[in-house]
């Protein structure tokens, strides 16, 4: 008799509980049409599309590989990957030591530290264009602030993003004018970390290096790594500042991977060659963030669980 | 006498010199963090010619405000803003809308499977934009939305996953028996969203609206593919088309005119919604 009650309960569900089925998926629709519409079947039909030849005004023409093995034997797309990858291995390393060297300070209990708080963190609400837009002013090697700035102690400043030599350099020197968003992170991370560990660290005679090395950094392991990853897919995506500052160049010097694709999808119209650039770029996005996890397994240290928790 | 002069100085060196160091660390830091809004703004107030004077001026001689009505008479510079905001307002109230229903259903209404499709959103939270970008782009050519505005207002109507894991995360914390009680009492499950989780959700909610405002208003590329219309065109666009008018000369303090119109709403929402700024980005953070 129990059991097969259990089992009618099994196979068929009360009218309440159809009742809360049908609410679940009313209510959660509009996630589920849009995942279906724009992201399900547009990447579908990209990854078709990445094997066809498509200008965009006729339609597109089933041509198998050919886009991949033209991008292999394109030298520019190898010279937008090496681009990318250096701005990248320049610019993430660099605004995390400086975001974290400003937080530690930050988190000194002095006054005033919240005004300094605002306005690390002013330049990371505004849009990308205004900051290119401005940079590029200021950068301007006869009239702007930079070499002028520069002149006063003595130093004819370069030419900037009008150099090839300089331009990636500039571009980021400008991206560490963004450290709001990640000062924010670990200035929270930095909160959450019990003072008495401090305490019971001085009282074995820690020294300061051996805190921040044996407390703060596994304190704030996983906003590294949230950052260190949010960082490397941010700026592996890097495409304003080319567009807007340099078109690329000079002499291809800033051609971006993503603004080698934007070319050939938009300046090209190779619709396809274009689409396979872009899946290459998904797969070594994905390459990158399972490199990183890996090899942040072990040393990042989640506090009882509840940070690492997502359900 | 000497000894105890030393220790007092020693003391008051312990005490103050780090303090002051702290302070000049972080002074110098900030004024360089400054110089880009103090040269924007300085800059948007020169007269055309004036910016090519040497040696530079940092404040220009007297505050001329032609740069900015040139935005509006050569430029029109307000027709694109009001593009903005229209576009801006509409994402806000898609996102926010659907965006707190899916939480909703994840938050609180029961299917089995429901943690799995919660687990496929947070996946497509880590999916780059760009890897997304183009897909949608040729999706929306060949249902012949190219051209139109639909590309930039319509998606808003169908969630994001980051504003569905903050406001369900937000929705978790309210208590279930107010719930139950409100169906004993017969309430629908729409009128128990629309009146007791959304008034109780403020905070989340402006959270959510917040971070949709920062990212429409200074969006560029989605405008870029997709405005074809000059009479459509956003403001970033606008001011990235200010770069190439035919007179450059005069079109620097114009743009750096358009910066600071369209830095100022940030700026000032920034300043008086801080704290839903900062727990936004903190959840995101520790997501």
């Amino acid at each position: 008799m129990d059991t097969s009650a259990a089992t009618i309960k099994k196979h068929r569900m009360t009218r309440r509980e159809r009742m809360d089925v049908v609410g679940f998926f009313a209510f959660a629709s509009p996630w589920i049409i849009g995942f279906i519409l724009f992201m399900l079947i547009p990447m579908g039909t990209s990854l078709y599309i990445s094997l066809t030849s498509w200008n965009l005004l006729k339609p597109p023409k089933y041509i198998g590989l050919e886009n991949f093995q033209t991008l292999f034997n394109d030298p520019l797309f190898y010279k937008s990957l090496g681009i990318t990858l250096r701005y990248t291995l320049m610019a993430v390393p660099a605004n995390i030591v400086l975001s974290v060297l400003i937080s530690l300070v930050l988190n000194k209990n002095l006054p005033g530290m919240s005004v300094f708080r605002t306005i690390f963190y002013l330049p990371s609400i505004i849009s990308g264009v205004v900051i290119a837009l401005v940079w590029l002013w200021m950068f301007q090697p006869d009239f702007g602030i930079l070499n002028n700035l520069l002149s006063y102690i003595g130093i004819k400043g370069p030419m900037w993003v009008y150099s090839e030599e300089w331009a990636l350099p500039s571009l980021v020197l400008m991206s560490l004018w963004n450290l709001g968003t990640n000062i924010v992170l670990y200035l929270a991370a930095l909160q959450g970390i019990p003072t008495e560990q401090y305490e019971a660290a001085a009282i074995d005679g820690a020294n300061g290096f051996d805190k921040f090395w044996n407390i703060t950094i596994p304190g704030i392991s996983p906003t590294l790594l949230f950052t260190i990853l949010t960082g490397v897919i941010g700026a592996m995506q890097t495409f304003t500042q080319a567009y807007v500052m340099t078109g690329g160049g000079p002499n291809q010097a800033t051609t971006f991977y993503a603004y080698y694709i934007y070319s050939n999808a938009f300046k090209y119209h190779k619709m396809g060659l274009a689409s396979a650039a872009a899946w290459i770029m998904f797969f070594i996005i994905a390459a990158l963030t399972l490199l990183i996890l890996k090899s942040s397994a072990g040393k990042v240290y989640y506090d009882g669980g509840e940070d690492g928790e997502i359900l | 006498m000497n000894k105890t002069k030393r220790m007092t100085f020693s003391r008051f060196a312990r005490k103050y010199l780090g303090k002051i160091a702290v302070y000049l660390f972080l002074s110098v830091l900030c004024f360089g963090m400054l110089i880009p809004f103090f040269w924007m703004i300085s800059t948007s107030l020169k007269k055309p010619g004036d910016i090519y004077l040497l040696p530079i001026k940092w404040i220009p001689d007297y505050l001329d405000f032609s740069a900015y009505t040139k935005l509006h008479t050569q430029f029109n510079f307000f027709l694109y803003l009001k593009n903005t905001v229209i576009l801006t307002a509409v994402n806000i109230f898609g996102y926010v809308l659907s965006c707190a229903m899916v939480a909703y259903a994840f938050a609180t209404q029961r299917w089995k499977h429901k943690n799995k499709l919660f687990l496929l959103i947070i996946a497509t939270m880590m999916l780059p934009k760009d890897v997304t970008f183009y897909p949608q782009f040729i999706i929306f050519r060949m249902i012949g939305w190219y051209g139109t505005l639909k590309p930039l207002w319509v998606p808003a109507f169908f969630a994001d996953a980051y504003q569905i894991f903050l406001l369900r995360q937000f929705f978790l914390g309210i208590s279930s028996e107010l719930r139950d009680a409100a169906e004993i009492d017969g309430c629908s499950r729409f009128r128990i969203f629309w009146n007791i989780y959304l008034p109780l959700s403020k905070p989340a909610l402006a959270t959510s609206a917040i971070y949709v405002f920062m990212y429409h208003w200074n969006d560029f590329f989605k405008p870029l593919i997709y405005i074809t219309r000059e009479q459509n065109r956003t403001a970033t666009l606008a001011l990235m088309y200010l770069r190439s008018t035919q007179d450059v000369m005069s079109s620097v303090p114009s743009q750096m005119a358009g910066a600071v119109v369209l830095a100022l709403p940030c700026v000032l929402i920034y300043y008086f919604c801080q704290r839903y700024f900062i727990a936004g980005q903190v959840y995101k953070g520790t997501k």
